[in-house]
């Protein structure tokens, strides 16, 4: 009795569970299109996938944009109410982070010794990679150049925001 | 009996799923799947690991060329740099720019954004639209992260790729001989092996797109790469020997302003600036 009443109930509860299947995996896929970030401070968001085709909105960095398809280096996407073509060089899946610098803020002055700046400006990595022994050893050896790579930091972590943005226009 | 009925009854359920994931799917699959490969979420640990990474290599490069101290130059380059590296899908990134010593031509970038051009590049070049292409093409490097995903940096301790990720995070003798040993091998392709021809004609058709993106000719690469085409001996030596062949990079330029419609009308070469600055 009990062997019969299984096997007759069997097949509707495996169409059962395909439906319940199907509406989940359905549901799940609808919803799980991509978000993306625009990255860059502007993108252009194109009427098709290419330049030449209709500029239809102006997006800037920060920009929540849903991914509706994808196709050679372009993505479909809904901005807001508007939908239109952005290219992936401007876009990532991640929200914008800040950005980051080896430089701490209490780095010491440049002219110090090269071992105590090495240190300092290495701090927030201090666990990774190459002590300084390693680098003084390559210094001495000529293999690498951090003096010099310090300095060039330097010089270009002073160049401000807004120059570049003046220097672009 | 039950068993079989078992088994038609996961087969059921399987083409079920498997046809119900198929038709929700906005985008085909192998779109989606490259898109998601293109894209792939990172960490502030992953991007912490590539920074500290890319300083070595960089560190590397002027070893072995030594920079070139010319203060306006220099901040020239930083300025056009920063301003192409904005337009880029990398906003967490210091990018740094340095000019190396050396009549070679050629151009390096490390992880993390550092980006290195040679001296005797710089002089072989008419504009700045040409300082663009070139720079971009090194950003796109780093965007792209053709070095990171070769050698499998990350930061994420909890990561499962395969490569030295797990290893870095610590502070083992184990883990700065694995670091070590990646620095060597990154040295390696920026100097000896080349980048993979695939991410060199990347680099070309995207960083093309990028100095479109700031209104510069989007030919400035392929008029660069004609002239220097034919500079024979040392300078233009290991370029030749690292990248795929001019005509090949041309003709692949050539096709992607042809498929993403760019227009050369109106579009911008800035000599004067150039010429003002090196």
């Amino acid at each position: 009795m009990c062997h019969r009443s299984d096997s007759s109930v069997r097949p509707v509860s495996s169409f059962a569970l395909s439906l319940i299947a199907f509406i989940l995996v359905f549901a799940y896929n609808l919803h799980a299109a991509e978000i993306l970030y625009v990255q860059s401070a502007k993108a252009k968001l194109m009427s098709d996938k290419n330049f030449k085709s209709d500029l239809k909105e102006t997006l800037k960095r920060g920009d929540r944009l849903e991914a509706l398809e994808n196709s050679g280096g372009w993505y479909k996407v809904s901005a807001g109410t508007t939908k239109g073509w952005v290219h992936r060089l401007s876009v990532s899946t991640n929200p914008v982070m800040e950005k980051l610098t080896l430089i701490s803020a209490d780095a010491p002055d440049i002219s110090r010794g090269a071992r105590k700046r090495a240190s300092a400006i290495t701090s927030a990595a201090a666990a990774r990679g190459l002590s300084d022994t390693d680098r003084k050893r390559l210094n001495e050896q000529g293999r690498a150049d951090y003096r010099s790579l310090e300095k060039l930091e330097k010089d270009a972590g002073g160049i401000s925001e807004n120059e570049v943005e003046e220097f672009a226009k | 009996m039950a068993s079989v009925g078992g088994k038609v009854g996961r087969f059921y359920i399987a083409v079920t799923i498997f046809a119900a994931a198929a038709f929700a799917t906005p985008a085909d699959s192998a779109d989606r799947r490259r898109a998601h490969q293109e894209t792939q979420y990172i960490t502030t640990d992953d991007v912490q690991a590539e920074v500290d990474f890319g300083r070595e290599v960089a560190a590397r490069i002027i070893g072995k060329y030594s920079l070139y101290e010319n203060k306006k130059l220099t901040r020239y380059l930083n300025l056009l740099g920063k301003a192409l590296a904005g337009n880029t899908n990398r906003p967490e990134l210091n990018f740094t720019f340095g000019v190396l010593d050396t009549d070679i031509i050629n151009a390096f970038s490390a992880p993390g954004g550092y980006i290195f051009i040679t001296k005797g590049a710089i002089n072989s070049m008419e504009d700045e639209a040409e300082l663009a292409g070139v720079i971009a093409h090194e950003l796109i490097h780093v965007t792209e992260k053709h070095i990171v995903k070769e050698l499998g940096i990350k930061g994420s301790e909890s990561s499962a790729v395969a490569g030295i990720g797990r290893l870095i995070g610590g502070a083992t003798d184990v883990a700065k001989v694995a670091f070590s040993q990646a620095v060597d091998k990154a040295e390696n392709i920026l100097f000896n092996r080349g980048y993979q021809q695939k991410d060199e004609i990347e680099a070309d058709r995207l960083g093309t797109l990028l100095i479109y993106s700031m209104n510069y000719n989007p030919t400035s690469l392929i008029g660069y790469f004609k002239k220097i085409k034919g500079i024979e001996g040392e300078p233009t030596g290991s370029i030749k020997k690292l990248h795929p062949p001019f005509d090949e990079r041309i003709k692949s330029i050539f096709s992607i302003i042809a498929e993403d419609g760019l227009k050369q009308d109106g579009t911008l070469r800035k000599k004067e600036r150039f010429d003002a600055n090196i």
